[in-house]
């Protein structure tokens, strides 16, 4: 098994497909977040121009100056995750079934003592190792960026806010993995089995968040409808309390994705959702220990599903 | 010339229907016109709701001033306002996938040697392709057409005017002008790239620069948010770095032209036709095809996994 998962790693390093993809990841990593500090600069000097009026006509403002938290520039990295990371899962998954159903060596691999399942498994361990050093190196770009670019020190509770982040990235794209390597071993058309993952991504990673996103009352109007109607937040609250069944409904389909969870989640360690903002990890756990636990069933359901099929019947592995 | 032409989009026309992927796809693509009605309308119906029952706590509250609502002008095809982000989401990965297809079909049983024996030219061969793409996503279009003004029809409990109709029929023109783009960038790199997986990453790695990257260049707004149709109203920043990105990249920027397109026809008075740059892109596509077609040796080994 072991010998499988160095060959696995080994093969997807040399991969030009791979080094593409890890290439391009970076390259939006690091444009998210050049984007977010310049939003914030531009953010603070709108803040500061509209503070100067003011006094200008003799007022006393008491809104406060844009708070800068590091760890929320990277809400669009983490978008870019859930997008790229889940097309490198896909591609990853896909290509360790196809190269052996393409060239046969599948039949070849079986003639020698090795089970079925040390196969899957040599195969999972190699791309799990692959895609946590393709994180690992995600991670550090993200600090290098921040270091050298904003001259921005990561705490040491931030770093381990992004190390949890980066392992819960980790779980998102062994899902994707786990569902492709599942799908080109199930199909006997690998096309088809590429296909049919990329419209899993589709409808999991775009279109149920988008539905929930375009369903929520407050995102018809740019900037928000309960701000752009000066409604507070307990007020906004009890109104919603009166469309409970929509509410309902809209959450269950967001539910439905595991891009979503993943995303909370992030959010919540990240600070990005203002109500996590520089609290302890006990805190976070506490609320969204739920996205946790879906996250993990999503990726046991789609691991599972490749051992259960090899079970069920061992035959697809001879299959072209 | 123009026979030749006929025969090869008659195949591509029948090989794609016997395609499962493409089903599944055309499948996904059809019912999310009809979700997006339903949840355009959904949506409409509870914010009105949510607006009646703001207005009456802020009466409540003792607050005299109330701002207008702001949905009580919405023409009747703004529920269709998601069909913009579908089409840029479904629609032109429907169209990559098809465009792919094309030609990898060819390379994949190994009769390209075969067909270019055959006495006609290779861009011929391109413009009959294109041909048959053409004729494929122009039923998907008007399948999408008629979904849309039928249920739009029904949830308005009217037909739609003259004007509304010519309306959904320039949206849903314009899109199929802005996918067949998409196809051909499909067709592009399955005769260029060396593996099927390469073939079909790298448009949808392009799809994911046009859709995601340049937009949020321009904009600030985060991957996420730019699926929202709400997002192409919303205010741009207006720093030095911001102004000058937008100047660079508003006039390649195909996806937030769409966009714009799409949000006037559907939810405003006024036309905006920003389309042009879509039109270069798939001239320069097509001609792409042509010189890559040209180029492409036929005793190349077949396409791999």
């Amino acid at each position: 098994m072991l010998t499988i998962a160095k060959k696995e790693y080994l093969d997807s390093m040399k991969s030009q497909l791979f080094l593409v993809l890890l290439a391009f990841l970076l390259l939006l990593t690091a444009t998210s977040i050049v984007v977010a500090s310049f939003d914030f600069q531009n953010k603070l000097a709108e803040y500061n121009q509209a503070l100067q009026t003011l006094k200008a006509l003799g007022k006393n403002p008491d809104v406060s100056a844009p708070r800068f938290f590091p760890l929320k520039m990277l809400r669009g990295t983490v978008n870019y995750l859930e997008i790229i990371g889940a097309i490198i899962g896909i591609i990853l998954g896909y290509i360790s079934i196809a190269k052996e159903k393409g060239k046969n060596t599948l039949q070849l691999l079986l003639t020698r003592p090795i089970g079925r399942y040390d196969i899957v498994s040599g195969k999972v361990l190699g791309n799990s190792i692959l895609i946590f050093s393709v994180l690992a190196v995600t991670a550090v770009t993200i600090y290098l960026i921040m270091w050298s670019v904003g001259g921005v020190q990561i705490s040491t509770p931030e770093l381990i806010k992004l190390g949890l982040v980066i392992l819960a990235s980790h779980f998102y794209v062994m899902f994707f993995f786990c569902m492709a390597s599942f799908l080109a071993l199930k199909f006997s058309s690998l096309p088809n089995a590429l296909i049919f993952s990329v419209v899993i991504w589709l409808t999991f990673v775009l279109l149920i968040p988008q539905i929930g996103d375009t369903m929520d009352p407050d995102n018809q109007i740019p900037g928000g409808f309960f701000k752009s109607m000066q409604v507070t937040k307990i007020q906004e609250k009890n109104i919603l309390t009166k469309f409970q069944t929509y509410e309902t409904i809209r959450n269950a389909l967001e539910e439905s994705s595991v891009t979503k969870h993943y995303e909370r989640l992030s959010f919540a360690l990240l600070g990005i959702k203002d109500l996590y903002n520089n609290k302890n990890l006990g805190m976070i756990f506490q609320d969204k220990w739920p996205d946790v636990l879906w996250l993990a069933v999503f990726f046991l359901m789609a691991l599972l599903g490749e051992y259960f099929l090899l079970a069920r019947n061992a035959r697809i592995l001879h299959n072209r | 010339m123009f026979f030749t032409i006929q025969t090869i989009a008659r195949h591509e026309f029948l090989a794609l229907r016997k395609q499962k992927t493409f089903t599944l796809l055309l499948c996904v693509f059809l019912v999310m016109t009809l979700f997006s009605t339903y949840i355009g309308w959904s949506t409409r119906h509870t914010i009105l709701s949510i607006y009646d029952e703001t207005v009456k706590q802020m009466a409540a509250g003792g607050i005299t001033e109330i701002p207008v609502n702001p949905f009580l002008a919405a023409p009747a095809l703004s529920v269709l306002k998601n069909m913009v982000v579908y089409v840029l989401l479904i629609g032109t990965l429907l169209s990559i996938i098809v465009g792919h297809s094309a030609f990898a079909r060819e390379r994949r049983a190994g009769v390209v040697k075969i067909l270019f024996s055959k006495p006609f030219s290779r861009t011929v061969f391109v413009l009959g392709k294109m041909a048959g793409i053409l004729f494929v996503l122009a039923l998907v279009m008007a399948a999408s057409f008629i979904i849309s003004l039928l249920s739009v029809s029904l949830i308005s409990s009217r037909l739609l005017s003259m004007a509304e109709t010519f309306r959904l029929f320039v949206f849903y023109g314009v899109s199929l002008e802005y996918v067949l783009g998409f196809a051909m960038l499909g067709f592009l790199f399955s005769i260029t790239a060396k593996s099927e997986s390469l073939a079909l990453l790298i448009p949808v790695m392009i799809w994911v620069l046009i859709n995601f990257v340049m937009p949020q260049l321009s904009s600030a707004l985060d991957p996420a948010s730019l699926l929202n149709p709400t997002s192409i109203r919303a205010v741009l920043p207006q720093s030095h770095f911001f102004t000058t990105i937008r100047t660079v990249i508003a006039p390649v920027s195909i996806s937030e032209s769409y966009k714009l397109m799409g949000q006037t026809l559907l939810e405003s008075d006024n036309y905006v036709f920003p389309v042009w740059s879509s039109i270069i892109f798939l001239v320069i596509l097509v001609a792409c095809c042509v010189h890559a077609i040209k180029k492409f040796n036929v005793c190349e080994k077949e396409i791999t996994e």
